[in-house]
């Protein structure tokens, strides 16, 4: 293996009694590298950064952090990483200067507690018991007891999932902070746009196997702007569209379109004033990007097909 | 940072924690004395010193409590999960909680002993090494099977059920609420097997230099005190193998309702 990564997955596979959360997946994250893990609930995210956390021994292949098994080798690592769950209890009575305190007495070379609380931004709840913060401020004293012990690599699991947006965007500085120093983070997320805020390189699963990995843009590839409407009556064959620049795909579902492109501003305004000629209505219009979801049903589909 | 210094941490941790919650420091910290009070209160005339020190024994049962309580609601709540996270060794973390709760057992049997002296008018101590002994063996015994029997142990409320009938079992198979000899023959065999029982002889033992494995308890010397303890030494241990036997078996980080 190359030891110059700082995570290392091979042939990976994890087994819970006769449920398979994860089929055989590999990767490398370079050190100081963001690598996100992207998929919907279910897809294996979890369980596989519990073996990378050393909870669980892996049930097949192998794992290194740091060029150590986290789970056989867990003294050798356990004071380098830092971990957010994603859902890990608190003692609800400590305040959370208590908690920071608590922790310090075990982490090597632990940040003062008002520098990790400052940096999380709750240096001005420090007096406050654990139980009485809100949502995502419990998800910033995650991140201040992950980052006490400025740790080479951080697992964070779903971080921002349950923050309003401008806690998020704060969650994102904090971790491209991290990056900047030095720090190898991998990260899971339901979310696109955090992928493409954060990572360099990402990976997608879809029922315990990684579908595709890469580059944001590698994965992201092709796909284009999709414009959607219900248009009885017409064959595709009628639309105004032809076959060229930037344009990726008609597809039709019973009487739904689905016009897939890179041009979404032509293509769309070529759809209405074609339909104004024929005064027809477009029922249901409407033009987005792919959602995460739609990503992973196509990636997992066109798997199918080439397996 | 060494492994000494972690433990420690987390045993303050749970003293800062419990102390937080009034209702259980209260139970944890002040029912063994009461328990202890009554029974001295109610023994039989000439009996108040024998009963008085088989009282220390209470604080037992009360560790056990504290500690399965503790490991459930940590479990449950996924703070082990975190803790289990950060640079703290897994063993660190055992220790800190069967610490915890083994000194507040150790201060409690002081006050006890304490209150033996100063008001039942029991003598000072014949054999403190044994009963040095009795006590990390007790403490040990119960500690063993907390961990042992955590982990079959859904929530906190069953952890709080489950506390009653191990200490009111440990009691009576102790003889604490009755005298033993009025069970028939297989049943003072049985109650001889149970995790305390051992214990309260021996305790007795030391602390007023008799033989209470034997009914008529004859006067035992230092070495010999040490020598008729050996059988309830060896039920004891047995007690702490089976406790990790099934700490091994049972045990668990992660939430039952995972």
């Amino acid at each position: 293996m190359n030891t110059t990564a700082a995570i290392e997955v091979r042939d990976l596979h994890q087994r819970y009694d006769d449920f398979e959360a994860v089929r055989g997946i590999a990767f490398e994250v370079a050190r100081g590298e963001l690598y996100a893990l992207l998929g919907t609930n279910g897809a294996g995210k979890t369980t596989t950064l519990d073996v990378l956390e050393g909870y669980h021994a892996p049930t097949e292949g192998q794992v290194r952090v740091l060029g150590h098994d986290p789970f056989a080798e867990r003294a050798e690592v356990r004071h380098r990483m830092g971990i957010v769950l994603q859902e890990a209890g608190f003692y609800k009575d400590l305040t959370v200067a208590e908690t920071v305190d608590a922790w310090r007495r075990w982490t090597p070379h632990a940040l003062e507690r008002g520098a990790v609380l400052e940096r999380v931004g709750l240096g001005h709840r420090a007096q406050v018991r654990v139980e009485q913060l809100s949502g995502g401020e419990k998800r910033r004293l995650d991140l201040a007891l992950a980052v006490l012990g400025r740790p080479d690599v951080l697992f964070l699991d779903e971080p921002t999932t349950g923050l309003d947006p401008e806690a998020r965007r704060n969650v994102w500085e904090l971790i491209k902070g991290m990056v900047t120093e030095g720090t190898t983070v991998l990260l899971t997320t339901h979310y696109l746009d955090e992928a493409q805020q954060l990572a360099e390189r990402l990976a997608i699963m879809h029922a315990g196997r990684i579908v595709t990995e890469g580059t944001l843009a590698r994965v992201l590839g092709d796909r284009g702007t999709r414009i959607r409407f219900r248009l009885p009556a017409v064959r595709p064959s009628d639309l105004p569209y032809e076959p060229g620049l930037g344009l990726r795909s008609i597809k039709l579902d019973g009487d739904a379109y689905t016009v897939e492109t890179h041009e979404p501003q032509r293509d769309l305004r070529t759809l209405l004033e074609w339909a104004d000629e024929h005064g027809w209505e477009l029922d249901g219009l409407e033009v987005r990007r792919p959602s995460l979801e739609e990503i992973f049903l196509e990636v997992a589909e066109t798997e199918k097909v080439a397996a | 940072m060494n492994w000494a210094s972690m433990a420690w941490a987390q045993t303050r941790l749970d003293f800062t924690v419990m102390l937080r919650q009034r209702g259980l420091a209260f139970t944890v910290l002040l029912l063994p004395l009461f328990l202890a009070f009554v029974n001295t209160a109610n023994s039989v005339a000439g009996a108040e010193v024998a009963g008085a020190v088989g009282a220390l024994a209470v604080v037992f049962p009360f560790s056990y409590m504290t500690i399965t309580s503790g490991i459930v609601v940590r479990r449950e709540e996924r703070v082990y999960k975190r803790l289990r996270g950060s640079a703290l060794p897994t063993s660190a973390i055992f220790a800190g909680d069967v610490l915890h709760a083994t000194l507040i057992g150790a201060v409690q049997g002081v006050a006890i002993l304490a209150y033996v002296m100063a008001v039942v008018g029991g003598p000072l101590p014949r054999n403190v090494p044994l009963m040095l002994v009795a006590f990390l063996l007790g403490a040990a015994v119960f500690a063993a099977l907390a961990i042992g029997t955590a982990g079959l142990i859904p929530n906190y409320e069953v952890a709080q059920l489950v506390a009653l009938p191990v200490l009111f079992g440990s009691l009576l198979g102790a003889g604490m609420m009755f005298p033993l000899s009025v069970l028939p023959e297989w049943g003072q065999r049985v109650a001889e097997l149970m995790p305390l029982t051992p214990i309260v002889t021996m305790i007795r033992t030391a602390y007023l230099g008799r033989d209470y494995g034997q009914a008529a308890a004859p006067k035992v010397g230092f070495l010999e005190g040490f020598q008729v303890s050996a059988a309830g030494l060896g039920i004891a241990l047995l007690w702490v193998g089976i406790g990790l036997w099934s700490a091994r078996r049972y045990f668990r980080w992660d939430p039952r309702r995972a």
